[in-house]
């Protein structure tokens, strides 16, 4: 086990790792998941123990151990304070964020692995690539981006003004911050060609329900979603919905693109 | 912008649909059995005498038939979704698709012959 440093030396970290170690009276046990395909043979766990204070957070804990004990040690963060989406996690069996979750709401010893369904690079980080495509695999192929200015008018602005009860309709929509946690959390979405998984999804639905879009794209992003790998896969399995960091409802998004989907395709003569 | 994975054909709208109407018929049909056979007219028997009687009216037969097809469609559905949620594809869920679908036709021919030379039709 690999204790973390304690003393004047940490105590002048204490901004850069948000642990106060002078103050800090308690610690707390960490099992990290260590693995570095260019040395490692296969994945190993390491444990630490690692003061903690009041509001410590666990991505708090792995800049300690960064800065104080094993400088070696990998994740993503950047924000710190649930914005960016770098430090999805599955923490103690679940996908949450390592800025926003506090050690004191886990059970020591907190176990912290790389995201489940995505290779891993080393350590925590895991390759976002897959994920990434599958975000822009709901991209209509002929979206033309408007240049600020040019020919826009004022009546044309007019035009995409977006009424207040719109924006409630799709507000939750666009809270994603894309951190792959629900994609790892879905059992469906682990292979991409059978299913393209909740993000990509909400983020068709985001766009689909946003009145100021063109018909035209939006049906091009409805018959990307409605492919027998989109939304059909969905088994309801509400994993999704439950890790989300952002608390938007995945599930339910993914189900109305299925009710929206049938809609347009009935006639009725 | 990215098109690199490969668009796959919609067919699943209307079996999605057919699987939610089927749920629904069935809920109901069920619940409209279970209440008609064992609480208003409670047999202390049940006797295929009694279920020749019920086939011979035509009402009870139409809802027999559709009864069938949903039930029919409704689990061999949940199984070929099932296993393509669980990853089977390419040649394997052709052979899977294929395989339900000739057990679906058998289940309601049967179920059809049944159902007629209970009620007399044939």
């Amino acid at each position: 086990m690999s204790e973390a440093q304690s003393g004047a030396d940490s105590h002048e970290h204490h901004h850069e790792t948000g642990i106060d170690t002078a103050a800090a009276d308690e610690t707390v046990a960490l099992t990290i998941f260590r693995y570095d395909p260019e040395s490692d043979d296969e994945p190993y766990y390491e444990d630490f123990e690692v003061p903690i204070e009041d509001g410590t957070t666990v991505l708090d804990t792995l800049l300690h151990i960064r800065d104080h004990v094993d400088s070696s040690l990998s994740f993503r963060h950047s924000c710190r304070q649930g914005v960016c989406g770098s430090d999805a996690m599955f923490i103690n069996g679940k996908q949450r964020l390592g800025c926003k979750t506090q050690i004191s709401d886990l059970e020591p010893p907190v176990r912290i692995e790389p995201l489940p369904g995505q290779d891993v690079r080393k350590d925590l980080v895991v390759d976002m690539q897959d994920f990434y495509e599958r975000m822009e695999a709901v991209e209509p192929e002929d979206q033309e981006l408007e240049a600020p200015g040019g020919d826009t008018t004022y009546e044309d602005l007019e035009q995409r003004k977006q009424s207040p009860e719109n924006r409630e309709e799709i507000k939750l929509s666009t809270r994603c911050i894309q951190c792959g946690a629900c994609v790892s959390s879905c059992t469906i979405a682990k292979d991409p060609d059978q299913y393209l998984g909740p993000a990509a999804i909400n983020k068709a639905y985001r766009f689909i329900f946003d009145e100021r879009e063109p018909d035209e794209l939006n049906d091009e992003r409805m018959e990307l979603v409605e492919q027998s790998n989109g939304v059909w896969r969905c088994q309801t399995q509400f994993s999704c919905t439950e890790v989300c960091p952002k608390d938007i409802p995945l599930t339910e998004h993914i189900q109305r693109l299925k009710r929206e989907s049938v809609k347009r395709k009935l006639k009725f003569w | 912008m990215s098109q690199s994975r490969p668009r796959t054909v919609n067919t699943q709208g209307i079996s999605w649909l057919l699987h939610r109407l089927s749920a629904t018929f069935l809920i109901v049909a069920l619940f409209g059995h279970l209440l008609q056979q064992h609480v208003l007219n409670h047999a202390y028997e049940i006797e295929l005498a009694d279920s020749a009687i019920r086939m011979a009216d035509i009402g009870y037969f139409a809802f027999i038939v559709v009864f069938l097809l949903a039930a029919s469609f409704h689990g061999l559905n949940g199984v070929y979704q099932a296993t393509i949620g669980e990853g089977m594809s390419g040649r394997r869920k052709q052979v899977i698709r294929w395989s339900l679908t000739l057990i679906g036709v058998v289940i309601v021919v049967q179920g059809m012959r049944l159902a007629l030379a209970m009620g007399g039709y044939i």
